[in-house]
């Protein structure tokens, strides 16, 4: 069962082979709730489980033929879930589809090869991390603005309390 | 023997060298490798280079999992060619040394998983 220290991830690749690795791969490292697509399609109908982060592959059409691309699929996950990062998985080495897949939202990008277990290992540890700074800073945020308000509560008291005189007239009062 | 097409090597160290689990992703390669390098074939006889693309692109990582070194280049070029449509000359010879390669490979890591 997943805890509160337990990550929810999606993994979505249409190579049965690779998905397994990766998922045998990430489950021995990191603590994971994992759950497997094989289509984009199929990811975007379970989006509402909000994972904290999705891998993605880039061509997902090798099986099912109709199935939509990777990019397509990513443009519409930052659409509906801004907050959910996305790390695209793809066997192109073009730095240009790297730099595309940035420029649509992705956090990172992982050449798929005997490394790319370790590689998406290590981007999602970076996506943990950014994601619990946001958190913190969140609660920081939120924090600022309670001190705010109360400090400027004590202020207006405190000077209600000498414009109607209470606290000239009873200087030994205590609260 | 030397000649030898695949080399386990990779899945040793991935999976900790346990055999049941080299077995396992080997028999999910035999499992799929067949029908994607058959489609290779059709894709070329048909001449729908956008498919053919599509599968040397989905078999690439595979090969480098089951360390098919020999093909690594082959597949990358079978790729790139499809992709871009120039040197289309060079596929059939490309697609033939790619058969005959996987070929030899299926019979070694049907062995394995038989063996094992």
């Amino acid at each position: 069962m997943a805890n509160s220290d337990t990550r929810r991830i999606f993994l979505v690749d249409d190579d049965p082979m690779h998905l397994q690795m990766l998922k045998d791969h990430l489950s021995s490292k990191l603590k994971l709730d994992i759950t497997t697509f094989s289509t984009g399609e199929d990811c975007l109908a379970n989006l509402d489980k909000q994972p904290d982060a999705i891998v993605l592959d880039y061509y997902l059409n090798s099986v099912e033929k109709s199935a939509a691309n990777g990019i397509e699929i990513l443009k519409k996950i930052k659409a509906r879930q801004p907050d959910t990062e996305v790390v695209m998985l793809s066997g192109q080495e073009k730095i240009e589809i790297a730099v595309e897949t940035m420029a649509c939202g992705a956090f990172d990008y992982v050449i798929k090869n005997e490394s790319s277990f370790l590689r998406t290992e290590n981007k999602l540890v970076n996506v943990f991390k950014h994601k619990k700074l946001q958190e913190n800073l969140k609660l920081y945020k939120k924090g600022v603005l309670f001190m705010g308000i109360a400090i400027a509560v004590i202020i207006i008291v405190a000077v209600i309390l000498v414009a109607t005189g209470i606290a000239s007239k009873n200087p030994q009062v205590s609260l | 023997m030397s000649d030898k097409v695949t080399d386990l090597t990779f899945l040793g160290s991935f999976t900790g060298n346990d055999p049941q689990k080299i077995k396992r992703y080997v028999q999910m390669f035999l499992d799929r490798a067949p029908e994607q390098v058959e489609e290779i074939r059709t894709s070329l006889g048909t001449g729908d280079y956008d498919n053919l693309r599509v599968a040397a692109h989905s078999i690439k990582p595979q090969l480098a999992y089951m360390g098919i070194k020999s093909l690594e280049q082959d597949i990358r070029s079978i790729e790139e060619i499809s992709g871009s449509k120039n040197n289309l000359d060079a596929l059939p010879a490309l697609i033939d040394k790619l058969e005959t390669i996987m070929k030899q490979a299926f019979g070694e890591l049907r062995e394995y998983v038989s063996a094992n």
